[in-house]
């Protein structure tokens, strides 16, 4: 289904003012730890091949791990050391593999650089490798594109990218940050992949509307970039409601942003390849926000990919509190089994958040200067200037749908969550799609909104499944290419 | 205070569990769930939730109906409170008994059904009536199609119109005269005053009452009806703060001006001029609380559109057409059968791409 851009725009919700979420620190610098853990697979790709071996001395830069046949960047040791083992963790069944490598007190800061790197002013086979041998090509959510096999997209099936500078998600990297005092390099950085991609036009810009650095990128003028400015709603900041925001809705029900050929890259993925290609940095840093209502400060901090998450959060957890530490931001945040997981060089935001399970009294005739609502029945709503807390706490008793329809009001694609929970728990999963279940993006604000506290996105999560399993919808594909196989040619083929 | 309610409520747990008592459990979850929030915490995505829930919204429902309520209880003295607390001891007590029998949890929508349903009954009908209706609208308006949620009709026009056909001259002459100076706070009941609600005057004598009368409400009519002010004033609470929504009493009431303003003009003795018509009877208070009941009314935007505009328009066809003097709660029962389908209609138009 296809919405008018105003639509669009008017579609989402402002979290406003959280406490804990207030990012305006400098960005800090954090100390090296004493030994990292590097995973031979972060975030999407599959998992490379170690080329070092126990005891080996490695450098800042230094390729650890490499696998040219498989979907894959090179994975780089993030700090001068030996290596001291090999470590296994779980990311859902499977198994992976980490190489620990432990520093020793020498050359703290300096690393290996790209040889090839030093100037903007390569070829796009040039810039290309640069990307591949920094790592940087494993940045955006599926990839940036290579001649390598880094992407789902192909170099020449690269049609615009779109850079988001959005943070419309609870506690969620604030990205015009980084661009402060860099707009130079910025710009370099979009230049570069400009010519990498082979784009005259097709660039798109999204900022916030209260990014003051907006207006300083849109004067570089730079030719076939477009700046937009949206208000900091969530999921605006998602891939595919950013680039349907810049570009118009053209992106296909049920299908990712770069099936369009889109590359979707945030701002700081952007900075990071022009440290690539013009310094020869590797992705060995990353800055990232911790915040949320379970710090004791929210920061911005700029770390060695592979530190353990809890030298992160050194000193700054709240005292007392029970934690449940988030990668990413409060809503789709994925929630880390222990604090000893390294920083995977994918990662942007660190989320705390306290499990409130305490028991409030008369909670539902609190005035609520700080509760966090959609509906505008706390005093909160009507004052911008409160500070509101996010809380864990279901807030509320589970209770049959009254048909209130937020979770409609609330939906960015103006779907009907309530009536694909019904369905899919009377196991007639089928029918939700006659109703636009596809064009669901995940975003999960239905359950946030639902004040009969029904947990529409899981179900909604289970009926994608159940779907999936009796082959009526593909994530991957959306469920139209599904739907468009010709029965009739299937059974010619048949003798 | 709250460590004693919180050690209380322990021990009657303690107790109950091995109490032959213990299917009324329910009714102690109420309690609990009504004095301290639940601790439970989200298990996925989203991990944070929002602090509304239906506790909130329906008790916002009940805070919005007060005004009228205290009106009534001025105008018609407290013999109102009595109905209330009628409506409350029977309505509730069948929602307990069915909560027990289905072992769920007591659900908060019968707390709006009550305080609702006195509002919009004559202010001198004999009090087991009072009882009789309200055990019938729960029960047969709610309790046997599964429970709030699950209802097709507003319970509390159930139990209206269960009262109105069963018992019709008691429904049509109860009336009392309103009250004025310290009013109905010192009076027990005012003085009966028989078949002279401004729209059954209209009626039979095509006699207008004051607007000003109607706006400040005191005529004869139901308990809570009567004060267009106040009515309105809890109507509009409702909508800020986002409870009903407000495309319902919107449309509802443009759609009953607009008619009016129309047929009024077209047959002067039979329609009544449009002020007139939006003042008096139940037409603000069936607008902002019964029509926006979002279990019976439609869920989608266009839905409630038509669903207001529809319920404005047959209440001034019931108004002018029928021998009944009022319409308000006729049309939004009527409307009620056809949510579902306007539903499928909305739907339907919406994702008509066709995809099965």
């Amino acid at each position: 289904m296809f919405f008018s851009s105003r639509r669009l725009l008017k579609s989402g919700y402002n979290f406003g003012k959280l406490q804990g979420g207030n990012y305006s620190g400098p960005v800090e610098k954090a100390e090296l730890p004493d030994k990292v853990i590097i995973p031979l697979k972060q975030g999407f790709s599959a998992e490379t091949q170690c080329l070092v071996k126990k005891g080996d001395h490695v450098r800042a830069g230094q390729i650890i791990g490499r696998d040219d046949h498989t979907w894959s960047s090179p994975v780089h040791s993030s700090i001068n050391g030996v290596v001291e083992y090999f470590e296994s963790f779980m990311e859902g069944h499977e198994p992976h593999y980490g190489v620990v490598i432990r520093r020793d007190h020498k050359d703290e800061r300096g690393y290996v650089p790209i040889p090839t790197a030093g100037s903007a002013d390569k070829s796009a086979e040039e810039i290309s490798e640069i990307l591949y041998l920094a790592g940087v090509t494993a940045l955006g959510s599926t990839g940036i594109p290579s001649l390598h096999h880094t992407s789902d997209l192909k170099l020449e099936e690269v049609k615009g990218l779109v850079i988001n500078g959005l943070s419309g998600e609870p506690f969620s990297l604030p990205q015009e940050r980084l661009v402060g005092g860099r707009v130079k390099d910025f710009i370099t950085g979009i230049k570069i992949l400009a010519k990498l991609f082979q784009l005259e036009s097709n660039i798109h810009l999204a900022f916030a509307k209260s990014a003051a650095i907006a207006g300083e990128v849109k004067a570089s003028a730079l030719k076939g970039l477009s700046v937009h400015t949206f208000e900091n709603k969530y999921p605006f900041d998602m891939d595919i409601m950013v680039s349907e925001l810049v570009r118009g809705p053209k992106v296909p029900d049920g299908g990712t942003p770069s099936e369009s050929g889109l590359v979707v890259l945030t701002i700081q993925d952007v900075l990071h390849v022009y440290e690539a290609v013009v310094i020869g940095k590797p992705l060995i840093e990353r800055t990232i926000a911790v915040g949320g209502p379970g710090t004791e400060q929210s920061r911005l901090v700029k770390v060695a990919v592979g530190s353990p998450v809890e030298w992160l959060l050194l000193g700054n957890l709240k005292k007392g509190a029970e934690e449940r530490i988030l990668v990413g931001g409060a809503m789709r945040g994925v929630p880390l089994e222990s604090a000893r997981h390294p920083v995977e060089r994918t990662f942007s935001a660190l989320t705390l958040l306290e499990e409130n399970r305490e028991r409030e009294f008369l909670y539902f005739l609190r005035p609520g200067f700080s509760v966090l609502s959609y509906s505008r029945e706390y005093i909160s709503s009507f004052l911008r200037s409160f500070t509101r807390r996010a809380e864990t706490n279901i807030q509320g008793e589970g209770r049959a749908c009254i048909y209130c329809s937020y979770c409609e009001d609330a939906c960015p694609r103006k779907l009907v969550p309530h009536l694909y929970s019904r369905y899919i728990r009377h196991d007639m999963a089928e029918e939700a799609i006659k109703y636009g279940l596809e064009s669901c993006i995940d975003c999960g604000l239905c359950t946030f909104v639902c004040p009969s506290k029904i947990p529409l996105f899981e179900d909604i999560l289970e009926g994608k499944k159940v779907l999936e399993e009796r082959g009526r919808w593909s994530h991957v594909s959306g469920f139209k290419k599904l739907e468009k196989v010709d029965p009739e040619a299937s059974t010619e083929a048949t003798p | 205070m709250t460590g004693f309610i919180k050690k209380t409520l322990e021990a009657t747990y303690r107790w109950l569990e091995k109490s032959p008592l213990k299917p009324l459990k329910p009714l102690l979850n109420a309690v609990d769930g009504f004095f301290f929030r639940s601790s439970d915490v989200t298990t996925g995505a989203p991990h944070i939730r929002d602090g509304n829930n239906l506790k909130r919204m329906f008790i916002f429902v009940v805070f919005a109906a007060l005004p009228s309520a205290a009106a009534g209880i001025y105008y018609f003295g407290w013999r109102g409170l009595l109905l209330i607390a009628i409506s409350y001891t029977v309505g509730l007590t069948v929602e307990i008994t069915f909560a027990v029998m289905r072992k769920e949890e007591i659900s908060e929508g019968a707390f709006v059904t009550c305080i609702l349903y006195p509002l919009i009954l004559p202010p001198d009908l004999p009090l087991w009536m009072v009882a009789l209706g309200i055990f019938i609208g729960v029960l047969f308006g709610k309790e046997v199609f599964g429970g709030t949620g699950y209802n097709v009709f507003n319970p509390a026009l159930v139990s209206r119109v269960f009262l109105y056909i069963c018992f019709p001259a008691a429904m049509t002459a109860n009336w009392v005269t309103a009250m004025t100076g310290w009013g109905g706070f010192m009076n027990y009941s005012g003085d009966a005053l028989t078949g002279a609600t401004p729209l059954a005057l209209y009626k039979m004598k095509g006699e207008l009452t004051p607007i000003w009368d109607l706006f400040w409400g005191n005529v004869g009519g139901s308990l809570g009806e009567t004060s267009a002010l106040l009515v309105t004033a809890g109507g509009l609470f409702l909508v800020i703060t986002r409870v009903a929504d407000w495309r319902i009493p919107l449309s509802f009431l443009g759609s009953a001006l607009i008619f009016s303003l129309i047929f009024h003009e077209a047959n002067p003795a039979l329609f009544a001029p449009a002020g007139f018509q939006l003042l008096s009877g139940g037409m603000l208070f069936g607008a902002f609380f019964m029509a926006t009941d979002p279990v019976t009314s439609p869920f989608t935007k266009g839905g409630r559109w038509f669903f207001g505009a529809a319920c404005g328009f047959v209440t001034i066809l019931i108004r002018g057409y029928s021998g009944y003097a009022e319409g308000v709660m006729f049309a939004i029962l009527f409307m009620n059968i056809f949510s579902s389908l306007i539903d499928r209609i909305v739907l339907g138009y919406r994702y008509r791409g066709g995809r099965t």
